[in-house]
């Protein structure tokens, strides 16, 4: 059973990633099968399942193709190719779900049903048009097959929750991206590509005037994805970024901080690589760590913790979702 | 499409449930070559007026649906035009 920050952050990255899948085809409504694509990137059971079965990304995207060339053919329509281009969805606006994916959702979501990424996955499978369930038979399985690698997998005892230490703003989330881990690992552990994954920094560079060791400067984004430019503070016009550890190709760690703004939080970053079929299992810990000296407030922390949560839950998964964006364009 | 190629689609309806997805996949493919024709008319330069005429919308429509959907890079020209 997932907590409520989880459940919230696991059901935005599946819709960010099917309207990102959406968008990289020129549509601009999700469907069914952008939320399959979505869930076969899903870091937990549902995705480990679908892979599990041969249902890769890679594979998925090739099925859908061929199912809607079949259909279109069984209708006396030749279709033309028409070539998927780049994930646009930050830079362009009016995506929405369709009504049928938008049922699919509200099915995981009743009664006796959680509502998460497995909950969605059965719901998905047994869509009523049977799109889902003719794709999945192009890759070799089928909608029972899945159904019942659900149940086996609810049959397993659930992994012991991670103790969390309640003292610090930290959160942890396991993800799956869709490249070896050498590749992941070239990503992840160099300085230079962090504008690649990271939200807000949009370059960085080496400090002026010396080695600078294992640490770089980071410069903030001057321009939303879609061309507006973003108002900085001066303050936050430079973060410091400190590689604290790396372990090729295994671990990496990144510490993040504004240099210039008195008693900001640290932003320390932690990712382990993993090996997983079609794949890297990457582990993402996130923590947010007070300046030292800076005076507790346990009252306001105990207030806070619950929305502190939702929200550290968000950071790490949007994390997710953009370090596998790199390998899905 | 070809004349000969609607005739056919007409003419399938062995199965209509086949037949009725198919259309779905038909209506997802028009929505994709939609999107991508508007795009390439507005680099063009041509205005939404006669986009819309050509799509045989209304000028109000074509805009609502496409103003914000299509790359933000495209000079769109100005309201009047």
């Amino acid at each position: 059973m997932a907590t409520f920050g989880e459940a919230v952050a696991t059901s935005h990255v599946l819709s960010l990633m099917a309207m990102e899948e959406a968008s990289r085809q020129g549509l601009r409504e999700a469907d069914c099968e952008h939320l399959l694509i979505a869930l076969a990137l899903d870091g937990g059971v549902a995705g480990q399942v679908l892979r599990s079965l041969g249902v890769t990304v890679e594979n998925t995207r090739a099925a859908l193709s061929a199912q809607h060339t079949a259909q279109l053919e069984s209708l006396g329509v030749e279709a033309p190719a028409v070539e998927p281009g780049r994930i646009v969805f930050h830079e362009t606006q009016g995506y929405h779900w369709s009504g049928r994916a938008l049922q699919v959702m509200k099915d995981a979501s009743r009664a006796g049903r959680d509502g998460d990424a497995p909950a969605i996955l059965r719901a998905l499978v047994a869509e009523p048009s049977g799109f889902i369930a003719a794709t999945l038979e192009r890759l070799g399985t089928d909608a029972d097959e899945v159904a019942r690698r659900l149940d086996d997998a609810d049959r397993l005892p659930s992994a012991p929750r991670r103790r969390r230490d309640q003292a610090r703003l930290s959160t942890s989330t396991t993800a799956f991206v869709p490249a070896p881990p050498e590749q992941v690992w070239a990503l992840v552990s160099d300085a230079e590509r962090i504008p690649e994954w990271d939200a807000v920094i949009g370059s960085v560079t080496r400090p002026h005037g010396g080695a600078g060791g294992d640490v770089w400067i980071g410069r903030p984004r001057t321009h939303a994805p879609d061309g507006r430019p973003l108002r900085i503070t001066p303050a936050m016009r430079q973060q410091e970024v400190h590689l604290v550890s790396a372990q090729e190709p295994l671990s990496v760690q990144w510490r993040f901080r504004y240099p210039d703004v008195a008693r900001s939080n640290a932003r320390r970053v932690t990712l382990t690589l993993e090996h997983a079929a079609g794949g890297t299992h990457l582990g993402i810990a996130l923590a947010w760590e007070p300046p030292a000296g800076r005076r507790p407030r346990p009252l306001a922390a105990l207030v806070l913790r619950p929305l502190y949560r939702v929200m550290l839950g968000m950071q790490v998964s949007l994390l997710s979702a953009a370090i596998s964006r790199v390998f899905r364009q | 499409m070809h004349a000969s190629q609607i005739a056919d689609a007409a003419s399938d309806t062995a199965d209509p449930r086949a037949g009725l997805r198919a259309v779905a996949s038909l209506r997802t493919l028009t929505d994709r070559l939609e999107l991508r024709q508007v795009e390439a008319a507005l680099r063009a330069g041509m205005t939404w007026q006669t986009i819309a005429d050509a799509l045989g919308v209304s000028r109000q429509a074509v805009h609502k649906k496409y103003a914000k959907r299509v790359d933000p890079a495209i000079p769109v020209p100005r309201r009047h035009r």
